[in-house]
């Protein structure tokens, strides 16, 4: 490039540049702290619109107005507010707060107003969705009717999850909640399903352990992280499950499957009732202002599977809650349990069991239920179902051991077997059609002469010897979503010669040990 | 509530010297002003003043606009300025100048809780930001 043509090119710029002499709307800051601002002035100022605060040094912040009152107006500030001061100049935007949205996200962290936080570069994007969003009406809507598949065992089986679901993973710290909810992420790839992972408050190792471990698994070229640290201000957290939320929107319109995970919602409750203790309103129950209900409604009431017209486009949402010491009837998880379709309770005490995801089947469930699952599903884990309930109905028993009629002792080692066989390693998900052949295996008493200790050993022989001689019969469940009556004959066949193997293995261990 | 106090006062004393003329209008602001030594309150003085001048704007329907130049405005260009104003407010103006060299050149004119920036300073910011994009 010449220095005639930089001359030129600036030349040019300003005879394009126009001097624009306009009217615009000041306030004057009154009151700043805690990252909450009163400004006075802005007499026609809209409810949740975006302010733009400059500092005495020039710098830009922008805040969102919450509470109009009688001379002056309530503002939370996204960002650095060490900077502002009393009298500092805040300007309308005349804009609802609106976030970056499309394919340039994907892939990328973000903060909660869509600005790279991944050292990637700016993300140019052309289109923009106001983060506060009015959800689908009734007219928009269909039915949940399919899977979205978690490739995890004992949730496709028992709780499965459809596509436009709402479903709450619940439990203590340290039970595994985000790691269900990564498993889930990892499992969609090839599936053409977007995935937002909204981390509300979380630590920033967390959030990204979590990513390198997105990036190892490939997964991060389909998913966006919404990052809101536990180091930003309350305003952030507030705002970000509403960004991730209309990112996944966008997809959504477009006629996509979007699966949007907000971890957690609790913390997004404490920086809400934060900002709504430093804005004066009154606080009820636990602290939390009146309206923390329909703060979490809103928000997930957006999650929809939209009517073939509209493009069959769905959000799942599978918001993240933790509890204290298991009490599930505080006030935020009782809220959270009602407004969604249903909770997955992971517990301590089976973590410490060693029954990993430490899922309690009697607490967990799905009110979508089986109309979310592939036939072949449907098939095996109706009985699944059925033996898991008989066998917690009756393990109070088992303590008492001898004196037990043969059914109740069956019954007894058939749950004990599925437990096991339910059992899944961290950051593996598995093929519906693994899945499928394992829990029939299970369900159908197949197993019940392999000793519990041996059970995830089989399963791993299980799968190679299906990839090597059931391959069809794998393929035909993915492909179909059904369990034929040929290929039910043929993974019969080969499960039980597995089994008899196994049953001539242990007898001839036995010998060698009775030599000794 | 300091702030609440003087808006107190001064709406007490303009509400009270409202219609009084001459000896009735010095007994007033004598009561007022023993009212505040007594109470220690002389030092808020400057604070009701002002919240006095805006009460008798808002009554009379006037707009108070302060205009900041870079330099002393001739009347007429007060005029002319004031005149803008008039007819966006569709008010009386009463104008106040004010200068600050800051501003480079032209001026900035605010009222109510609107402005108009026609400052040099504004305009040199604003192609800066326009070259750097």
């Amino acid at each position: 490039m010449s220095y005639d043509h930089l001359v030129k090119s600036l030349q040019k710029q300003l005879e394009d540049w126009q001097s624009d002499v306009k009217e615009e709307t000041v306030g004057e800051v009154i009151e700043v702290g805690d990252g909450i601002a009163k400004v006075s002035g802005l007499s026609d100022v809209m409810a949740s619109e975006m302010l733009e605060f400059e500092t005495k040094a020039g710098d830009k912040v922008y805040g969102v107005v919450l509470n109009l009152e009688e001379y002056s107006v309530g503002a939370t500030i996204l960002g650095e507010y060490a900077a502002l001061k009393e009298g500092d100049k805040v300007k309308r935007t005349k804009r609802i707060l609106e976030v970056p949205v499309g394919e340039a996200v994907v892939g990328r962290v973000v903060n909660p107003l869509g600005q790279a936080i991944d050292g990637k570069g700016e993300i140019k994007s052309k289109d923009h969705y106001p983060v506060e969003k009015i959800a689908p009406g009734v007219i928009t809507r269909q039915s949940v009717f399919q899977p979205l598949e978690t490739g995890i065992k004992v949730i496709d089986a028992i709780i499965p999850i459809g596509k436009g679901q709402r479903e709450l993973i619940i439990g203590d710290r340290q039970t595994g909640k985000t790691a269900l909810a990564i498993d889930a992420i990892i499992n969609q790839a090839g599936k053409d399903v977007i995935c937002i992972y909204v981390a509300i408050g979380q630590k920033e190792s967390k959030v990204a352990r979590i990513v390198a471990k997105l990036e190892e698994t490939g997964a991060m070229d389909y998913t966006t992280v919404v990052s809101a640290g536990a180091s930003e201000s309350a305003a952030l957290s507030y705002i970000a499950p509403y960004a991730g939320c209309s990112m996944g929107e966008y997809f959504m319109d477009k006629g996509k499957d979007v699966l949007v995970i907000y971890d957690d919602l609790s913390k997004h409750a404490v920086a809400y009732r934060q900002i709504s203790l430093l804005l004066k309103r009154p606080p009820g129950r636990e602290a939390y202002p009146g309206d923390v209900f329909y703060v979490h409604s809103r928000l997930l009431e957006r999650a929809a599977k939209m009517n073939d017209e509209l493009g069959g486009g769905s959000l799942t949402a599978l918001p993240i809650i933790e509890t204290q010491a298991g009490d599930i009837s505080a006030y935020i998880p009782t809220n959270v349990i009602s407004i969604t379709d249903g909770q997955i309770f992971l517990e301590t005490d089976l973590f410490y069991k060693g029954v990993r995801p430490a899922l309690s089947t009697g607490l967990s469930v799905s009110r979508v239920g089986s109309a979310a699952q592939k036939k072949a599903m449907k098939k095996v884990a109706g009985k699944l179902k059925m033996d898991l309930a008989q066998y917690r109905e009756m393990e109070a028993f088992a303590q008492f051991g001898s004196d037990l009629d043969d059914a109740t002792k069956q019954l007894l080692d058939r749950g004990a077997r599925i437990t096991e066989i339910l059992k899944q390693g961290q950051f593996s998900p598995l093929l519906q059609s693994k899945q499928v052949s394992i829990i029939y295996a299970a369900a159908n008493g197949h197993l019940d002469k392999v000793p519990v200790a041996n059970l995830a050993a089989f399963e791993q022989k299980l799968f190679t010897k299906m990839e090597a001689e059931g391959k069809d019969v794998l393929d035909s469940i993915e492909k179909s979503g059904e369990l034929s009556d040929g290929d039910e004959q043929k993974l019969k066949t080969i499960i039980d010669d597995l089994v008899e193997l196994e049953e001539k293995v242990e007898g001839a261990e036995d010998k060698k040990e009775d030599k000794k | 509530m300091k702030k609440n106090q003087v808006k107190i006062l001064a709406a007490a004393l303009y509400e009270a010297s409202q219609g009084k003329k001459g000896k009735e209008l010095d007994i007033v602001i004598a009561n007022f002003s023993n009212y505040l030594a007594e109470h220690h309150l002389v030092s808020m003085i400057p604070g009701i003043l002002t919240e006095l001048e805006k009460l008798h704007f808002t009554a009379e329907g006037i707009v108070a606009a302060e205009l900041t130049s870079s330099e002393e405005l001739a009347q007429a260009e007060i005029k002319k300025i004031a005149d803008l104003v008039k007819t966006n407010t569709k008010q009386e103006v009463v104008v106040k100048t004010d200068t600050d060299e800051d501003l480079v050149g032209g001026a900035v004119v605010k009222y109510n809780d609107k402005i108009i920036d026609m400052s040099i300073r504004h305009q040199l910011n604003n192609l800066a930001k326009q070259l750097s994009n």
